[in-house]
């Protein structure tokens, strides 16, 4: 008989899972990828809490997994999984792309960590004690994780303007 | 004073709101939910590194193929996969895939989707790669590690049923010959993690065991070549664990000695290397921090540094190499880089666009062009090994000629061992159905 104060897997799931890929979505940029980290957190948690988890699980437990996982991820070598076909895109290559949009391809630029800090920090609001505890970290190297993550992305937008301003002045030549 | 303000035109505050606004609408690109594994899947999913190494086939050929019927099923695999397979338990003298003997088209450069012309794979590779039939009899296979002598070690795995059934690593010789060092006791929970280059020396082979929870490995196995017997160089004890002790990626050897570094979980920056002299010798230990990987090269040990992540090996991101026990890193060669990789003599890496290769003693360093070579790819001796965005297969830049390979669907060039090219064949998630040997002298130059 189930306990009250535990529910499925997959009453969690339902209830947290498309914030959880969406997170994981920001912390790796790849759909793909997201999609790969979140099951990876899924088993995990089916490894240690089996079909039912404690009905107060908090969806940070799965961010921090997710993070974490991201890692690991890299750091196993997964020769096996490759991409083998690649579904059609149905998007549309914006060759004026927004400051946004190019603000979304800056943070590719970033290391994993400085990226995930950004994330918890911008996204979801965390305080750097609680994001040092998810990376692992001391809260002083949080806030120079995003001091370095803000410099770079600030270089680089500087880097990208000027290109644009030399490329829109190589256009009315 | 905004404490992020570093004199460029735009505001800290300003980056910072355009942060938020991207990532909240970004965030809704996901527009559903990562699927929760079935029952049954998680049964297959909870195995994590394969293993196993097939002299024989224990279950017989009617198991394996009930076992790569179950693949194909659970793993969606493709016709393509079905083919493969099909071929694989065709027999140990398995046939050659029809489009062998397809004349090839005459190879022309053609640009992939991120605008980088690439060859399709020359003729003569391919024809040179399915000669060299390593024979297997599970499922799925992969190549996880090179030694210096031309050894490799392959997870191996079976499934029966609906459940993995069997993993073992295990270590091929030159002539294909395959030992198994290492079977899971309890193939949901268990599996082993083992150095990309640094696992196999003349007399031993080090691997880490690791559980399933934090990824991080609870003990040390030396596996003796001469004699086949296995060694407990070390298992964290239950109040180990307990104190959340770590023994952080894959342990290493260098002679008779293996290496592992061990930490708390959490604390990075105090971090201690242990050496411990194979079978049961003496062991000692020193301080490190930040460690992320030890490299075997020559007669000693290099490390890697991470100070912006934490322990392990994160393809693409930057590590810096420093000296290790028995290996001094001249000034002039320390220095940041990418996907380091030793073949036992010599040390490579992707530094900008270069491959850069440096073996103890030398004072500086040799660089090789690789433009094309992405960040995360793998330096296999004169080839570089990966995927780019937008290529449907995986790629190769051969820096011979300069020239980038597309790759057949469901190839990976694996590693390369003592000259050896180890390609794996029939890609699914949990391993390839094929596996080939070949010497990477006798790939011409790619040309078209």
């Amino acid at each position: 008989m189930a306990r009250q104060d535990e529910v499925s897997l997959e009453h969690y799931v339902a209830r947290h899972g498309l914030d959880l890929t969406r997170f994981a979505y920001l912390v790796c940029g790849d759909r793909n990828r997201a999609e790969d980290l979140v099951q990876e957190v899924y088993l995990g948690m089916y490894r240690r809490f089996g079909d039912r988890v404690p009905a107060g699980l908090p969806k940070a437990y799965a961010r921090t997994a997710i993070v974490r996982a991201n890692t690991s991820l890299g750091r196993r070598r997964w020769f096996g999984e490759k991409p083998i076909e690649r579904l059609p895109d149905t998007g549309v290559l914006d060759q004026h792309p927004t400051e946004a949009d190019q603000l979304w391809q800056q943070l590719d630029s970033l290391s994993h960590r400085q990226r995930c800090v950004l994330v918890l920090r911008y996204r979801y609001g965390y305080g750097d004690n609680d994001i040092a505890e998810m990376l692992g970290c001391r809260p002083a190297s949080v806030r120079s994780l995003a001091a370095r993550a803000l410099a770079e992305l600030r270089s680089r937008a500087t880097a990208d303007s000027s290109e644009s301003n030399h490329r829109t002045g190589e256009e009315t030549l | 004073m905004d404490i992020f303000d570093f004199g460029t035109e735009r505001s800290s505050g300003e980056l910072e709101q355009a942060l938020r606004d991207t990532l909240l609408r970004r965030s809704h690109d996901i527009t559903a939910a990562a699927a929760l594994p079935s029952s049954s899947e998680r049964a297959v999913l909870l195995q994590k590194a394969p293993a196993r190494k097939t002299d024989s086939a224990p279950g017989g050929r009617r198991v394996t193929l009930l076992a790569a019927a179950v693949v194909v099923l659970l793993c969606g695999a493709s016709a393509v996969g079905v083919d493969a397979l099909a071929r694989r338990h065709s027999g140990g003298n398995s046939v050659p895939p029809a489009h062998s003997t397809v004349p090839a088209p005459r190879p022309t450069a053609t640009p992939t989707t991120n605008g980088v012309a690439s060859c399709p794979l020359p003729q003569g590779w391919r024809t040179a790669i399915e000669a060299g039939v390593i024979a297997v009899d599970q499922p799925l296979n992969q190549p996880v590690s090179a030694g210096p002598d031309g050894t490799f070690l392959m997870t191996q795995q079976a499934i029966s049923g609906n459940d993995l059934s069997h993993d073992e690593l295990a270590i091929f010789d030159t002539d294909g010959h395959g030992r198994t060092i290492w079977q899971a006791a309890d193939p949901k929970h268990d599996y082993v993690s083992v150095s990309l280059d640094s696992a196999i020396s003349a007399n031993w082979v080090v691997y880490g065991l690791t559980r399933s929870q934090n990824l991080a490995d609870h003990g040390v196995r030396a596996w003796n070549r001469q004699d086949g017997s296995t060694v407990d160089v070390r298992t964290l004890s239950a109040a180990e664990e307990a104190a959340n002790l770590v023994i952080d990626f894959s342990p290493v050897v260098v002679g008779d000695t293996a290496y592992w570094v061990e930490h708390e979980f959490t604390d990075t920056g105090h971090e201690t290397l242990v050496a411990q002299q194979l079978p049961s010798g003496s062991r000692s230990s020193q301080p490190v921090s930040h460690v992320s990987r030890l490299i075997a090269v020559g007669n000693g040990l290099v490390m890697l540094h991470d100070t912006q992540s934490s322990p392990g090996h994160v393809g693409g991101i930057p590590e810096m190499l420093t000296s290790g026990p028995g290996v001094t890193v001249p000034a002039s060669v320390v220095q940041s880089g990418r996907m380091f990789v030793s073949d036992g003599s010599v040390l490579r890496w992707l530094s900008g666009t270069s491959v850069v290769s440096w073996r103890p003693g030398q004072s500086g360093i040799t660089r090789t062009p690789a433009r094309q070579a992405q960040a995360d790819w793998t330096v296999m001796g004169p080839l570089i090994a990966g995927t780019s965005e937008g290529a449907g297969s995986s790629q190769v830049l051969d820096t011979r000629s300069g020239r980038l390979v597309s790759l057949p669907a469901g190839w990976t060039f694996a590693l390369v061992t003592g000259g050896d090219l180890v390609v794996a064949i029939g890609n699914s998630k949990f391993g390839a159905s094929t596996i080939r040997r070949v010497n990477v002298n006798s790939l011409t130059p790619a040309s078209c």
